[in-house]
């Protein structure tokens, strides 16, 4: 099967094109001009450098925008977290209510070391009597 | 392999036209023959081998000798003017939209040959294959290029090459064995 296969691969040499297209063809490529070396220069070097520039221009001004916008509207209306839904005066009650916390914290920690203290105290006077 | 292939090369360089005209009538049939197989159709064969011809014009100076012959790298652009003719048109190579023309002369020819495989069968199996494969068919059996110059215009090693050839044959094998099997399966049907 395998040199059956292999004929009929080597018939479509058969395939052959027009020589109306060929003389066509021909005279169209060969009237056609060549690329120049400077055009290899031009579209490698130079032309890669001109589309990488304006890519980054054109970065840069988007974010110049982006930025520009959230400054000129507001970012307090603009932010999630600091919507109008929010009340400024509650925030202010509950950090004081922190600072509260922290206050009484602080009062039992020096009541019970006093009383810490003053039994340390007692027990060296009664050292000292002894 | 041209003879005289590289000064001529040089010559075209210089913008010698009469010298590429002289690759170019070497050359145009096969690369004619490989975007045909490809593409089906003798207008976007027609079409697609100019525009080969043309960009290895324009493009010359770019071109480098490696040992291997010019054909090589026109294998090159030829394949991917017909990946790029596939992807800009979206079409899909189907079997019912072969152009009859190619398989008309071969058609012909086949009368001649010794074999029991019709022809149908095997432009289908062909089509099914993978473009890689269809080209390594083309260039190893149409052209009788050796795998050397194959890698070169495919871009893969040798022994890709090899794989791919062994890979195509058996594949057009399984594909031919498996229609002989539903065209006797039908006879019996019916």
């Amino acid at each position: 099967m395998e040199d059956q296969l292999i004929k009929i691969l080597k018939s479509l040499k058969s395939i052959v094109p027009d020589q109306e297209f060929i003389s066509k063809s021909r005279n169209l490529i060969l009237s056609a001009p060549q690329h120049t070396r400077g055009w290899f220069i031009f579209h490698g070097g130079v032309l890669q450098s001109i589309k990488m520039g304006a890519a980054l221009t054109l970065a840069s001004g988007l974010l110049f925008i982006v930025l520009g916008g959230i400054s000129f509207f507001n970012v307090r209306n603009l932010s999630p977290v600091m919507l109008s839904s929010i009340n400024s005066s509650n925030i202010e009650a509950e950090a004081d209510s922190v600072d509260f916390h922290i206050q009484l914290g602080q009062a039992k920690y020096d009541v019970d070391s006093e009383k810490e203290i003053g039994a340390k105290i007692d027990e060296l006077l009664n050292n000292l009597s002894l | 392999m041209l003879e005289g292939e590289h000064k001529l090369i040089e010559q075209a360089k210089d913008g010698q036209q009469e010298s590429f005209g002289k690759l170019y009538d070497h050359y145009i049939t096969p690369i004619y023959r490989f975007v045909m197989v490809k593409v089906n159709h003798r207008d976007d064969a027609e079409d697609l081998t100019h525009e080969v011809f043309l960009s290895a014009w324009q493009n010359l100076k770019n071109y480098k000798f490696q040992g291997f012959p010019f054909s090589s790298w026109l294998y090159q652009i030829a394949r991917n003017k017909v990946i790029d003719h596939y992807r800009t048109k979206k079409m899909h190579s189907s079997i019912d939209d072969v152009d009859e023309n190619i398989f008309e002369i071969v058609g012909a020819l086949e009368k001649g040959l010794d074999t029991s495989i019709a022809l149908e069968t095997v432009k289908e199996a062909i089509a099914s294959l993978s473009p890689d494969q269809q080209d390594v068919l083309v260039m190893k059996f149409v052209e009788d290029l050796n795998n050397g110059e194959i890698a070169t215009a495919l871009k893969k090693s040798d022994g890709a090459v090899r794989l791919l050839q062994h890979r195509a044959i058996n594949n057009l094998k399984a594909k031919l064995i498996s229609s002989e099997n539903n065209e006797s399966k039908k006879e019996l049907t019916s």
